[in-house]
């Protein structure tokens, strides 16, 4: 650390103790350093003079009255936004997050046995419908999901399918799900 | 109410802001409000725009109160705030600042004249804001209001030795400002009071 900035943690009391009382043993025999000393804490003294007079009384009520105005008339509420945080709604969150999750983990895996469901319950007219909607895994997934939950329309639309698909296609259907 | 206010820290009027009570705000803006206004003048210069970007300020605050999680304290969190507002609005207006070494004096040959119609706040104004952005924040935050180089690291956003070495240099450079001409030497020399006594005759003179 190079002279000037010693002295000037030694006027902050940044200094260690140990430092310290080298600084003090310094000055005592530099009159040098003695004099920055002083020049540091009169140039401090001048700037903390120097401050723009701020005791206006009226002037600072007048600023606060504005500020809690604006705070006020533009409606801004952070403790909604704290609330987000709080227990009783991170709890709920807790609940609800993982009722989504074990929902879509249970999609997630009626996706991948479903195939087998498929192939043993639904009924041939179904499948038609499932490869006529879609070739691939996935999608037909979606269609067994469509079917669970939309049974009633999906049944519809099966019967329309039927009515349009070949043989050759419900053959096709029934090989693609037995692979 | 009132006085229960005025005796709580500034965290747990936080708090009470966050649980709605606008009171508790209103308390923090009081509190805060003289130090900001200095620290945005000293920035800005012109009271007006000093003015909206302490409003700006503490309207933000407001707004982000539920970010603010007590790791440093609330003066700190508001400073900080405080001077990014200030430097967005400096980049706005585009203010310029001299380089510290490009400061004319104005007190040559007819040194006395010189000094004597020109307030000695005036040049050491000159002489502050003519330090870097950094140094100068340092400077008036432990000088003003008197905070730790800690405070003034977390209002910088700087590590705590940067902080220190942003306040030395400021330092530093205002004494060789000083240095640089004998009549301001000899006023850091001799007579600080003589400077007070300066200042409040030009003040008079003005009212």
């Amino acid at each position: 650390m190079n002279k000037e900035n010693l002295i000037i943690d030694y006027i902050e009391n940044e200094l260690p103790t140990s430092l310290v009382r080298d600084v003090e043993i310094l000055l005592k025999h530099s009159g040098k350093e003695r004099e920055d000393i002083e020049s540091y804490k009169k140039i401090k003294n001048l700037i903390k003079e120097n401050q723009n007079p701020l005791e206006n009384k009226d002037y600072f009520t007048d600023m606060h009255d504005k500020i809690m105005k604006q705070v006020l008339q533009k409606n801004v509420r952070p403790p909604e936004r704290s609330k987000v945080l709080s227990n009783k709604n991170i709890k709920t969150f807790l609940k609800w997050g993982n009722g989504a999750l074990v929902l879509m983990l249970a999609i997630s895996v009626f996706d991948f046995s479903s195939l087998e469901h498929v192939k043993k319950e639904l009924p041939n007219q179904m499948v038609k419908l499932i490869k006529n909607k879609s070739s691939k895994k996935i999608e037909l997934s979606h269609s067994v999901q469509s079917y669970m939950l939309e049974d009633d329309l999906v049944i519809e639309l099966a019967q329309n399918k039927m009515q349009n698909s070949s043989a050759e296609e419900n053959n096709e259907v029934v090989n693609y799900l037995m692979n | 109410m009132v006085r229960d206010l005025f005796i709580k820290a500034d965290l747990e009027l936080v708090e009470e802001v966050k649980n709605g009570n606008v009171s508790a705000f209103s308390e923090l803006v009081k509190r805060h409000q003289k130090g900001l206004f200095r620290l945005c003048l000293r920035f800005l210069k012109a009271a007006e725009v000093a003015d909206d970007v302490l409003q700006e300020t503490f309207i933000k605050a407001y707004q982000k109160i539920h970010t603010f999680e007590g790791r440093s304290s609330f003066k700190s969190w508001i400073y900080q705030i405080g001077v990014n507002t200030a430097k967005n609005k400096l980049r706005e207006y585009k203010y310029n600042t001299d380089d510290i070494e490009n400061v004319n004096l104005g007190v040559g040959a007819t040194s006395d004249q010189g000094l004597n119609q020109m307030a000695l706040s005036q040049i050491l104004d000159m002489g502050i804001d003519s330090l870097p952005p950094k140094q100068k924040t340092a400077l008036m935050l432990r000088i003003y209001d008197d905070m730790s180089f800690k405070e003034i690291a977390e209002i910088m956003e700087c590590p705590y030795d940067t902080a220190k070495a942003n306040y030395r240099h400021a330092l530093i450079k205002l004494k060789d400002f000083f240095n640089s001409n004998k009549d301001l030497k000899a006023y850091i020399e001799d007579t600080p009071s003589m400077f007070v006594h300066f200042n409040n005759l030009v003040c008079e003179a003005e009212a």
